[in-house]
């Protein structure tokens, strides 16, 4: 036994281990016996079975999300007073917008009627 | 005992007889239970059989053998724990310890086994590798995935705390 300092020590450590002749003989028959077949993976070969059964039906079945209709784009009625040329109109958010675009001569100097107005809704 | 190599492909036979009483001690020292160390030192000894057969014979049989039976008595070690309150719960075994179950809970054996409970699960490792296994310190360290001079660290640490404790019997 190379490597032994301490040889008492080591032989009592074996010594409570003792030999089981009977075993020993079972444990090398077993071995050269039980070599001669593969391990038994049936149990793994069962769960990759099912998980990939399970992932094959997952994206065969995967419920798609609907088509929607695509939506209008949203309508916005505004009213407002055109006075001496002030366009005075009351926005959704509370605010009210005063433009003065450049008033024409021909048009009234005041009244009521439809504005045409461009630009984003904020 | 260490550094067969190849000759194991010559005899396999020999070499399988050779270490059946040395891995069935050390899953002994590890488990404590016959039984159970009797399949964990089967399996590691057929793992090795089944390298050889397939042309893939390890560097060291030795190494092999004790690096499948460590993983595979760690592995014994959790399931017994696991089923073992089970076995409790149902009545399986409370009441017929079989004959050698009973002489390992005696004398020196349990000593033994007390005092290296005491020891730190590393250096406990090392020297049941070396000294109820057999192994070289090249092929325990190789089982263990450490360096010679890391295990003759722990072995030296070891052997001195087990002298110890056995001489004074705190065991």
């Amino acid at each position: 036994m190379p490597d032994e300092p301490r040889p008492d020590v080591d032989r009592r450590l074996r010594g409570a281990f003792g030999d089981d002749p009977a075993a020993v003989a079972r444990i090398v028959e077993g071995a050269l016996a039980r070599s001669t077949t593969a391990p038994n993976r049936g149990w793994l070969r069962l769960v990759a079975g099912a998980a990939a059964v399970c992932i094959a039906a997952a994206l065969v079945f995967w419920p798609s999300p609907p088509a929607t209709e695509p939506k209008p784009p949203p309508t916005l009625s505004l009213s407002g007073s055109f006075t001496d040329g002030l366009l005075a109109v009351s926005l959704p958010d509370g605010s009210t917008s005063i433009t003065s675009a450049g008033a024409r001569e021909d048009r009234p100097p005041d009244g009521y009627g439809i504005v045409l107005v461009e630009g984003e809704i904020k | 005992m260490g550094g067969q190599g190849s000759s194991i492909t010559v005899d396999l036979d020999g070499t399988i007889a050779e270490l059946a009483p040395r891995v069935l001690r050390y899953a002994v020292a590890r488990l404590g239970d016959p039984n159970l160390a009797e399949e964990v030192a089967q399996e590691s000894l057929a793992a090795l059989v089944r390298r050889c057969r397939n042309g893939t014979a390890p560097d060291s049989a030795e190494a092999f053998v004790f690096a499948v039976a460590r993983r595979r008595a760690g592995r014994a070690a959790w399931r017994r724990r696991l089923w073992v309150p089970l076995e409790h719960a149902f009545g399986v075994r409370a009441d017929s310890p079989t004959p050698e179950a009973r002489a390992i809970a005696q004398s020196e054996t349990r000593r033994v086994r007390a005092a290296l409970s005491r020891l730190s699960h590393r250096d406990r490792e090392a020297i049941l590798l070396v000294a109820v296994g057999e192994l070289t310190m090249r092929d325990a360290a190789a089982a263990l995935g450490l360096s010679v001079s890391a295990v003759k660290m722990r072995l030296s640490r070891s052997r001195a705390r087990l002298t110890a404790l056995l001489e004074d019997g705190h065991a």
